[in-house]
């Protein structure tokens, strides 16, 4: 068979596995975790399949990292006992998917040393494959993405600058957008706000022109928020309205949530208290309606700022007894229920800025869950 | 300064990740043959003419360009930018690779690799050994791969499938216990 033949049986195979994938694929994302525990059906062993569970997981890693984590999983042992008819290239470019699948279940659930172990392993699986090039550069931003969230910035930025250069030269522009956007977070984790900004203005016209209204919105999202950070309150709710009206065009009620959250600390920050108590108070009842305890809880903290910074010490005492109550009912951490807790204690003579570094305290949390809480010097 | 970074850090960034398979459209097996004979030639001149890679080396790396474009080629934009930037960089990493490769010499004896000295009597024992790891469960083939094919300890196993460490020590022994039964011929468990 020639070598044109065999690519075009490929291609003509794919297509059909993808055919039969398509049907497979909603019955196991009912529940993925059983089929871990049963046996491998042959009809499954196809590329199509692992492609198909890739794509479930990524769609399932907002919903439920969970969920999207079990799904890799099987994506990956079927990836690994894919039959050796398939070229070694393509076996070794889908097995390094399906890690990269796991390993951003595991990000997303904020376990960075399991993310980064199952990079591992999609590295070395395409270590030596000179024509993956594109694949290393992707695998290369997914380490860069979790090492940005484990506070490893200039590791990150090394990765990123890699992966944009591959992507420009292979003119993919959505992944080189991807790669500014999380340049642009980097920058703006470390405090370097015009960097970030710059980045953050790079997306905008790439994702419009690739009609790509998702990575807008996170572009216009965080673009709102370093400009916040940078003291340009205009420029931020600007940006954060533009974002804002995309997730309501994408009907992403989570999303639209949490800008009016961005937008309200914004506000917080301008000292536009009134403002900000209007916005912070929609944004934690509609969290709540949304079945968000822990970021309303958050958003919560934020509100209670604001009041403090308006002297509404009752109001903010009365909030912060009822988050402390919603935080024990949802069985959140213990760590944040305690620093929830002094909050209320304190209530009467803490001021707004015992607010904010407990804010602050509860969102570092969320990466490093063994945080221990150290009350906030009241007389400072 | 405060920073306002209210929401869960992640969400927005992986909305705009999870974008580039949302567009995707199916091109046709015809299509896709087209497009390589369309660049195959192109795609093997690169390679022989700017990086002196012989010709029959640069057929199998435009091919496995091809092979890799085949599973991405629903997310690209620039079909013809797309295979020139992959084969340079085929190119480049192949002569990185032959640099730090040494020929064996002309006259030299090519010794067999010991490690197939008894190949023939090994084959039936790596047979059945393949049909007991295929006929486990998944969870149980992936616990251990990770710790007898990628050498994993049992803290690490934990840690990628998100579980305890005393768990995937039970998981890895339960696994191989259900392997050897297999392989002696047991049936489902």
């Amino acid at each position: 068979m020639s070598r044109l033949e065999e690519f075009a049986r490929l291609a003509r195979q794919l297509e059909a596995e993808r055919r039969d994938a398509a049907k497979a694929v909603p019955l196991i994302v009912t529940d993925p975790e059983r089929f871990l525990d049963e046996p491998l059906r042959r009809e499954w062993l196809t590329l199509g399949m692992v492609e198909a569970l890739c794509s479930a997981a990524r769609t399932e890693l907002v919903r439920s990292p969970e969920r999207s984590l079990h799904i890799a999983q099987l994506a990956t042992t079927i990836a690994e006992a894919l039959v050796e008819s398939y070229p070694r290239l393509i076996r070794v470019q889908v097995q390094a998917q399906a890690w990269k699948a796991m390993s951003n279940a595991h990000r997303l659930a904020s376990r960075h040393p399991a993310a980064l172990l199952a990079l591992d392993v999609a590295d070395r699986r395409i270590a030596d494959e000179p024509a993956l090039a594109h694949d290393r550069a992707t695998l290369a931003l997914a380490r860069a993405i979790t090492l940005r969230e484990m506070d490893r910035t200039a590791e990150a930025l090394l990765l990123l600058e890699g992966s944009r250069e591959v992507f420009r030269n292979h003119r993919d522009l959505r992944q080189v957008a991807q790669c500014d956007l999380v340049i642009g977070m980097t920058h703006h984790r470390t405090g370097r706000f015009a960097e970030a900004r710059q980045a953050f203005m790079r997306v905008i016209p790439v994702a419009r022109a690739e009609d790509d209204l998702h990575t807008m919105a996170a572009a216009y999202n965080n673009l709102g928020r370093a400009a916040a950070d940078a003291g340009d309150l205009n420029a931020s709710v600007d940006a954060l309205q533009q974002a804002r009206s995309i997730f309501r065009e994408l009907e992403m009620p989570t999303e639209i949530a949490r800008t009016n959250w961005s937008i309200g600390v914004a506000q917080l920050s301008a000292a536009r208290f009134d403002s900000a108590i209007g916005m912070l108070s929609e944004v934690r009842a509609e969290l709540l309606k949304l079945g968000m305890p822990e970021e309303a809880g958050l958003a919560g903290v934020d509100l209670i700022e604001a009041l403090l910074a308006t002297n509404a010490r009752a109001a903010a005492r009365d909030l912060a007894v009822t988050i402390v109550e919603e935080f024990r009912n949802a069985r959140l951490n213990e760590r944040a229920l305690q620093a929830l807790s002094y909050l209320r204690e304190t209530a009467d003579v803490a001021t707004a800025e015992t607010a904010h570094q407990i804010g602050t305290y509860l969102r570092r949390l969320t990466n490093e869950p063994a945080l221990l809480f150290v009350a906030p010097d009241r007389n400072r | 300064m405060r920073m306002a970074q209210s929401s869960n850090r992640s969400y927005t960034l992986d909305y705009g990740l999870m974008s580039v398979h949302l567009s995707a459209e199916t091109r046709s097996d015809g299509e896709l043959a087209a497009t390589y004979e369309a660049h195959f030639d192109l795609l093997v001149g690169i390679a022989v003419s700017r990086f002196g890679i012989d010709r029959a080396d640069a057929e199998t790396l435009a091919h496995e360009v091809f092979l890799a474009f085949l599973t991405c080629v629903d997310r690209i934009n620039d079909q013809r930018a797309w295979l020139v930037s992959a084969i340079f960089n085929a190119s480049k990493n192949y002569v990185r690779r032959a640099q730090r490769t040494e020929p064996l010499p002309e006259d030299g004896r090519d010794p067999a690799d010991p490690r197939y000295a008894r190949a023939g009597q090994q084959w039936p024992d790596v047979l059945a050994a393949r049909e007991a790891f295929a006929r486990l469960t998944p969870r149980c083939q992936l616990a251990l791969r990770l710790r007898h094919l990628e050498g994993y300890t049992i803290p690490e196993i934990a840690t990628i499938l998100g579980t305890t460490s005393k768990y995937a020590a039970k998981l890895v022994g339960r696994c191989l216990d259900q392997a050897q039964r297999r392989y002696g011929g047991g049936g489902a468990s």
